[in-house]
């Protein structure tokens, strides 16, 4: 991993005073042109991360490389990083392009070559013409592109986002989300932003790092993140999802109480007890009583409709289940009805199992 | 079909009836105490009999006086400096504290917020007496310069303007304190990290990002120590050992000494036009500052 | 009415008339004069004269009383109105004060000339003389005349209020002294307070002209000989009193009936008594102010302690105040603008 572009080794911050460390030695490696998404709770030690990437909090123990060389001691000003902040933090006594210019000006660039370089990032995050308009003049999704406007035009070797689509309403959500991603990749710069909402993360990211309690649970490709949650937290945090625990008979194969006999993928010490999740869209209907592994016949409890899908809860055999059935696929269930659902052993998963190669090639 | 009546039609008569009421204890408050004198002031300087506000006729001579008499010329002029440099003076000590106390995130910012603002319990006249004690040429600088053998005899530093500037100057800080930190409402540590992050180091955050924001504080800080100092008389009378001629001086003798009314009411409002321009000033500077 | 009851009658509306109380408000100075005037004056009146109450009522100078008397100038409530002669003569301009009628005031003839003034309106009864007060512990000889106070050994050990009253009694002063007559110039003066003046540590004594000398922060300072004599005797002597030989000018305080009082018979009786030689003398002796009744004789020490040195008792000088009135606000200018802003 020494061609990494930000090496980040045994990262600690424990503020003074407090019974436990915000950030407890996290260490990932992020290469050029990625970017990385910092996903957590409140209170996970995600932003504390960032602003240690960033220079504004000193960590109290561990290693920051950035292109091998070790930046914890360069102050701020020096790092050549740009920041997004949540509420833009654009300065209120100056215009749009003199927001977007500081940087250049900091670096001592000349007037002209300022002119230029704003004019050319004003375009890029499409807020052309409007570089003399002052910042209360703006839209809070104007005032963003503006905010990366600054940031990106000073070419720095890093961009950080700390909850980039927080402030916006829903439509100008996904509409920068779209619009961040694209940015970053025709600019290539390396980027890590950080969430609480999984799926800006998972939408967004090439690599997520899922944070709880300053620890860091796991990291990996947002596709790895959702399939092969390696511990309980990030199980339930990403996706929703149906636990079974069970204690295991065989290969591939242990007893869930009730429900019996579960078939599932993963490697397992025999007689352990382990903890199997099933998504709800894999769980789909079938015909009662037709044969097959992974059966559960139950009732249906409750019933929500969502448009593309529909949201069932069942009662089988002593375990409660949610189902996402696509709707398009003829009669629905009802409140009250008998149904069985099943699902594949592939897509039971084992929590705390190893990455495995992609399963299913049409997905 | 019926709309639903919009809100910007007038309030019925009763309501505006019950408003009258409600708004009636402080309007009259506001009638005895403010409005009836300051027409009695307005009335008595044009007076000619020393009855002032309560007979007599109606002359311009005072505000001539005030106007064409050189002394007055200097008296105005004195009281203007004073104005200046004790505003100067207030708000250039005043302005770290007020940036200190609006930036520190310590647990005792309330405490210390408090202490800052804490000298305006005790009277003016107190600290001035407090000040008296300290410059005198027997008091605490004087005597401490003198024990280190630094100066032979003492230095004047009472009993003169210099004197009372400086005990204005102490005396109406925690104002220019006070009025800086309401007024650094636009400051925040987001935009000095922002600032950093672009490559500011400390310096020039403080002098790109912090002094402009901080302006319109500084300025109203300025303002009000200005008016305030251009219509003290407890500290110039005490501390000026006679010698320091301001308006609110020069109206107090006039009333109380040589007892003419008509000429202290026509001073008072000079000084009233006086500081009413510069508030107009401020205004103007400061809405264009806001843009 | 039958005729038998008419002897009755007369003889209860005799006891009626007797027994009728009147009470008369007076206004004058608060603190040691008040304390001093009640007992040596309103007593021993009250005492003569058990049909008439007399209340006095404190007020904190003369520029307050004439604010008071101005407000309650068409229903008036005082009576009589104790004031500084130059405060007097202003208000006699507004038409405050009423003229004694010289049959129901009869001590209006031992009064000298001068202190009848503004057609009887105004009587100047007492007189305080300005002085020269010193630090008994710090000065070992104290000054004798007004010239000593331009000795370059007082350089800034000196504090004078000259911007009132007090200076428009010491121009007159140093006027004389340098030979010259108030009437005609007070340049001589001006100019002598200009020889003294870079000598002076402050023009405005806070709190006031004797505690700065009794602190010790200053040597000399001008003052009024009433309240020095008394300072002297109950602070343990810190403070000395040296009345110049070239004499002095008293400020003067004057007695007035306020035009429109309800009870003028009353109040003309009081001050006829406050007029008289016997409570002039008391006041004096005790006070320290000077008399001004012409048939007062006071003992020599009194007399020592009011005026100075036999030289100086000589050479004390009165002033033509209606005249001095007049140029009162000009003085105090010339003072202000030529002495104390310059210095």
């Amino acid at each position: 991993m020494t061609d990494s572009h930000v090496i980040v080794e045994h990262l600690v911050k424990t503020y003074p005073g407090a019974s436990a460390p915000s950030v407890d030695d996290v260490g990932f490696s992020l290469p050029r042109g990625e970017m990385l998404a910092l996903l957590g709770p409140s209170g996970c030690g995600k932003t504390t991360m960032l602003r240690m990437i960033a220079g504004l909090v000193a960590p109290s123990s561990g290693s920051i490389r950035l292109n091998g060389r070790e930046i914890s001691q360069i102050p701020v000003h020096k790092r050549n990083m740009g920041m997004v902040f949540q509420a833009y933090a654009l300065f209120p006594h100056l215009s749009v392009a003199e927001n977007i210019a500081f940087g250049l000006e900091m670096r001592g660039v000349a007037k002209a070559e300022r002119v230029e370089k704003v004019k050319r990032a004003l375009d890029l995050v499409k807020l052309t013409g409007l570089g003399d308009r002052r910042i209360t003049q703006l839209s809070g999704g104007q005032q963003q592109r503006c905010a990366i406007a600054r940031s990106l035009v000073i070419e720095p070797e890093l961009l950080l986002l700390d909850e980039p689509l927080s402030n916006l309403d829903a439509k100008l959500r996904d509409e920068m989300r779209d619009e961040i991603r694209e940015i970053q990749n025709r600019t290539g710069v390396t980027a890590i932003f950080v969430t609480h909402d999984q799926d800006e993360a998972l939408s967004m990211a090439d690599r997520l790092a899922v944070m709880s309690a300053g620890k860091l649970e796991q990291i990996g490709s947002p596709r790895e993140i959702f399939d092969r949650p390696q511990t309980d937290f990030v199980a339930s945090f990403i996706g929703a999802g149906n636990f079974l625990t069970g204690q295991t008979t065989g290969r591939g194969e242990a007893q869930v109480e009730g429900v019996g006999a579960v078939r599932f993928v993963g490697e397992a010490a025999h007689g352990s007890r382990v903890r199997l999740l099933v998504r709800p869209h894999r769980l789909a209907l079938v015909e009662a009583g037709s044969g097959g592994v992974n059966r559960f016949a139950g009732r249906v409890e409750n019933v929500v409709y969502r448009g593309q899908l529909m949201s069932i809860t069942v009662a089988a055999q002593g375990v409660r289940l949610q189902a996402d059935i696509p709707t398009h696929a003829g009669a629905l269930p009802e409140r009250g009805q008998q149904v069985t659902l099943s699902v594949a052993p592939e897509d039971v998963t084992l929590v705390g199992a190893e990455a495995s190669p992609p399963m299913d090639p049409a997905i | 079909m019926s709309t639903p009546t919009l809100s910007s039609t007038p309030p019925k008569r009763r309501h505006r009836g019950l408003l009258l009421v409600l708004l009636a204890p402080g309007l009259l408050a506001l009638l005895a105490t403010f409005i009836l004198p300051m027409a009695w002031l307005f009335r008595a300087s044009f007076s000619d009999s020393v009855m002032a506000a309560f007979g007599g006729g109606w002359t311009l001579t005072h505000y001539l006086a005030a106007v064409t008499d050189p002394f007055y010329w200097r008296v105005a002029l004195n009281t203007l400096t004073l104005g200046v440099a004790v505003s100067f003076f207030a708000v250039l000590l005043g302005y770290p504290i007020a940036l200190f106390l609006a930036r520190t995130q310590s647990r005792w910012r309330g405490v210390l917020t408090a202490l800052a603002v804490a000298p305006l319990l005790t009277s003016a006249v107190v600290r001035t007496y407090g000040w008296m004690v300290i410059l005198g040429d027997r008091g605490v600088v004087n005597g401490s310069l003198q024990a280190l053998s630094l100066i032979d005899t003492p230095l004047r530093l009472s009993n003169n303007s210099f004197g009372a500037t400086v005990a204005l100057v102490e005396i109406l800080m925690p104002y220019a304190i006070l009025a800086m930190l309401a007024g650094f409402g636009r400051l925040s540590t987001q935009l000095e990290e922002a600032a950093a992050m672009l490559g500011a180091n400390r310096l020039r955050v403080f002098w790109r990002i912090i002094l402009p924001l901080s302006l319109p504080g500084i300025l109203t800080g300025a303002l009000l120590v200005f008016v305030m100092a251009i219509s003290s008389f407890v500290t110039p009378r005490l501390m000026g050992g006679g010698r320091v001629f301001v308006l609110g001086t020069e109206v107090f003798n006039e009333a109380t000494v040589t007892l003419n009314w008509p000429l202290a009411a026509a001073l008072s409002i000079v000084l009233l036009v006086l500081f009413s321009s510069v508030i107009v000033i401020y205004q103007r500077a400061l809405r264009r500052l806001e843009e | 009415m039958k005729a038998r009851y008419l002897p009755l009658a007369v003889l209860l509306a005799a006891a009626g008339t007797a027994q009728a109380q009147e009470e008369i408000n007076v206004i004058g100075f608060s603190g040691v004069f008040a304390d001093n005037y009640q007992r040596l004056v309103i007593e021993p009146f009250e005492a003569a004269h058990p049909d008439i109450t007399v209340n006095y009522q404190p007020s904190r100078n003369s520029a307050e009383t004439l604010a008071l008397l101005r407000r309650q100038a068409r229903n008036p409530t005082i009576d009589v109105a104790l004031i500084d002669v130059s405060v007097a003569i202003t208000a006699n301009e507004a038409g405050l004060f009423a003229a004694l009628d010289e049959a129901s005031v009869p001590n209006l003839a031992h009064q000298p000339d001068w202190a009848r003034i503004n057609g009887d309106r105004t009587i100047a009864f007492s007189q305080d003389n300005l002085a020269i007060l010193y630090n008994t512990e710090t000065v070992s000889e104290p000054p004798t005349s007004w010239n000593d106070l331009a000795d370059p050994k007082y350089k800034g050990r000196i504090a004078a209020r000259l911007g009132d009253t007090r200076g428009v009694i010491l121009l007159p002063i140093l006027t004389h002294v340098a030979g010259g007559d108030y009437k005609e110039s007070i340049d001589p003066g001006i100019e002598a307070m200009n020889a003294f003046a870079p000598n002076v540590l402050t023009w405005d004594p806070a709190p006031d002209c004797y505690a700065v000398v009794q602190s010790g922060e200053v040597d000399l300072s001008i003052c009024w000989n009433g309240r020095s004599q008394y300072l002297h005797d109950t602070q343990d002597g810190i403070i000395g009193v040296a009345a110049p030989v070239e004499g002095s000018i008293g400020q003067t305080n004057t007695i007035n009936l306020i035009e429109g009082s309800q009870h003028a018979d009353a109040a003309q009786t009081f001050i006829d008594y406050a007029l008289g030689a016997e409570a002039q003398t008391a006041f004096a002796e005790q006070s320290f102010y000077g008399p001004v009744n012409t048939q007062v004789e006071l003992d020599p020490e009194v007399a020592q302690r009011i005026y100075g040195s036999p030289e100086a008792q000589e050479a004390q000088m009165t002033l033509d105040w209606p005249w001095v009135a007049e140029r009162y606000a000009r003085w105090i200018q010339r003072i202000n603008r030529e002495v104390i802003a310059v210095n």
